[in-house]
């Protein structure tokens, strides 16, 4: 198993060096270099800008110039932000406690409700449940995102109201309400329907998933054998079947793990959400390059750890799985 | 050369036909499926015919702005007056069009690093595949977005609102699933006897992988190929809703849904017509999708 481990691992290292050498490259090819706002200042010579791009490192190989952003970024620097000024690392560090908590909101209610439902769905085949369960699901994979998050500021924001205070029935933007003390029921208030929309793509393909999985499960020689024992029904299904029909799951939630960190693009887009998604939206608007990359290469990095934590998973859950 | 031509690929080509005779009725007993097919032709006649139709979906009317729908304008009008309804529908024309050309890009990238790589085995093989796990680990929306803001005002893209950017950095992010199941289908299909008898009455392996193996790979293909214009159609009105797929004045469902977005508490259809379209296209594509995994599954039709 560690043998296992260590060579995934030194794998992951050639991807890496490939992906960031084609992060630095569309940051290279991208418009503005470090120097341009220099070469609007009528006090700055032409010679002097020369000289600066030649202290800055701008006219070494571009294996070197590649090399020393490399290792600035293995130290988390990835320069600044051509909007703010400031530190890319601190742009992102500040934004992502608010995507952990949002995408982290939903993930969780996700499995909440797609475990059980898929696993009823499936015991119940063919019955009214199932088919419901079916229909919404195959609806669910086909509605294209964006538009399910306007349509359900339609419904819950524009459409029905709050019938205390007349005001919306659920905010549609932001984190708080301006006008208001910061407070935590006052959070979850704005977060029900961005949680709502994130859900409702996720919940499609979690639980048709899961219901297929468990189809299959549920027809494997060992689970007649459990019922031919004479176990009970409930017993057979939680404790037989589904650890093992859940398995699969690994696999959906090492594709979706990262978006707890790299964001909910267009649901805090939608929602005016402070978070990664967000954050990333405003810097391709402002074609801030340097943010664009980092959250390029960050994203990629955990694409290829929550790859690499699926394996292991499947690894140490699946004993027919040979590691090596 | 070609009277040589083995007899074992005559007498698979002529099982062939039986089996996709079998095939093409699962699909046609397919309620939903059949359903998909009907609305998605639907879908294209109507964008189609749009075209023979007296009505500019760029004409301007600012005495007809934010019109309700009504029997002059079905889906209403927008913020300058323009007929929705015709827009919703030429719009049509570029999210169908970016689909089918997306998925034939997907397609044949995927197929070419897939077939190289099932066929030949080896160090090619897992040269190809570590490129194609390169792919899967950049996160494709991200890199879609910034393609796409790099790329936008070039003069070589311009055209049809970047029509062509557009499909070409669809088409060149979605091909790994393409590349996998064809991967695997030509793995298992070298080794067949068909294969064997071919190689062994010397046909080159462009004919081996052209004549013997692809058609035979078909069934996955045209599943993936399906559900690859889907893909591509959420990924353009994605794009294109963010503001970084097709520019207007080109109308597409993606950047209809976005200027909807300003007027959504007045105005709720210009946001509605647009992505009913989206959804009714996609989910019609999927039906058809799914009917033919189910068709091309024997197992399941038993």
């Amino acid at each position: 198993m560690r043998r296992y481990i260590l060579r995934r691992l030194l794998e992951s290292i050639p991807l890496l060096i490939i992906i960031s050498a084609l992060v630095f490259a569309l940051l290279q090819a991208s418009p503005g270099s470090p120097l341009s706002q220099l070469e609007r200042d009528p006090s700055m010579s032409e010679a002097d800008i020369a000289r600066l791009a030649e202290q800055m490192g701008l006219n070494d190989p571009w294996l070197v110039q590649y090399g020393r952003w490399a290792a600035a970024a293995l130290k988390g620097d990835f320069g600044q932000s051509l909007q703010t000024k400031r530190p890319v690392t601190t742009e992102i560090l500040e934004r992502l406690p608010n995507t952990l908590m949002l995408v982290g909101t939903a993930f969780v209610i996700t499995l909440l409700i797609a475990i059980p439902v898929g696993v009823m769905s499936a015991v119940r085949q063919y019955s009214w449940f199932d088919h419901l369960v079916t229909t919404l699901t195959f609806m669910g994979q086909s509605i294209p995102i964006f538009w399910f998050g306007l349509i359900l500021i339609l419904i819950f924001f524009v459409w029905l109201s709050n019938p205390v205070t007349g005001g919306p029935l659920f905010p549609a933007g932001g984190m708080f309400s301006v006008d208001k003390e910061a407070s935590l029921t006052n959070r979850l208030w704005h977060m029900v329907l961005p949680v709502t929309m994130l859900c409702g793509a996720w919940l499609a393909w979690y639980t048709r998933f899961l219901r297929a999985s468990m189809l299959e499960t549920l027809s494997q020689d060992y689970v007649r054998t459990a019922r031919a024992k004479g176990l009970v029904e409930n017993r057979v299904i939680y404790r037989h079947a589904l650890k093992n029909a859940a398995l699969p799951l690994i696999t959906l939630i090492a594709l979706d793990l990262p978006t707890l960190f790299s964001g909910a693009l267009f649901t805090e887009t939608i929602f005016s959400w402070p978070g990664m998604g967000r954050l990333f939206f405003q810097s391709a608007l402002r074609r801030d390059y340097p943010v664009l990359m980092a959250i390029v290469m960050f994203t990629s990095l955990l694409i290829i750890i929550s790859n690499l934590l699926a394996d292991l998973a499947y690894a140490y859950f699946d004993p027919r799985i040979k590691y090596s | 050369m070609a009277t040589l031509t083995p007899q074992p690929t005559e007498a698979s080509s002529g099982k062939h036909s039986a089996a996709w005779r079998k095939t093409l009725k699962r699909f046609a007993r397919n309620r939903l499926a059949i359903a998909g097919i009907i609305i998605f032709t639907l879908i294209t006649l109507s964008v189609i015919a749009v075209g023979f139709i007296p009505y500019d979906p760029d004409d301007i009317n600012l005495r007809a702005r934010f019109e309700s729908p009504s029997l002059t304008h079905p889906f209403g009008t927008d913020d300058l007056g323009r007929d929705v309804f015709t827009r919703v529908l030429y719009g049509g024309r570029i999210s169908l069009l970016v689909g089918v050309l997306a998925m034939l890009m997907s397609l044949s990238i995927g197929t070419i690093i897939g077939g190289l790589a099932g066929f030949y085995g080896g160090w090619l093989d897992s040269l190809l595949m570590r490129f194609t796990d390169l792919f899967l680990s950049l996160p494709s929306l991200f890199v879609l977005i910034v393609l796409s803001t790099l790329m936008q005002g070039h003069p070589l893209v311009a055209a049809y609102g970047g029509l062509l950017l557009i499909v070409v950095i669809i088409g060149s992010l979605s091909w790994m699933m393409v590349a996998r199941i064809v991967r695997s289908s030509f793995l298992s299909i070298r080794e067949r006897e068909f294969v064997e008898a071919a190689r062994a009455n010397g046909a080159s392996a462009l004919r081996m992988m052209l004549r013997h193996i692809l058609p035979n790979a078909a069934g996955p293909l045209l599943v993936q190929a399906t559900l690859q214009v889907a893909v591509a159609i959420i990924a353009e009105s994605g794009l294109s809703y963010l503001g970084f797929g097709i520019q207007p004045p080109t109308a597409t469902w993606g950047n209809m849904l976005k200027d909807a977005q300003t007027y959504l508490t007045q105005y709720p259809w210009l946001a509605v017509f647009p992505g009913l379209m989206i959804f009714l296209t996609v989910i019609s594509v999927n039906a058809i999708g799914d009917g033919l995994r189910d068709a091309f599954d024997a197992r399941k039709a038993l």
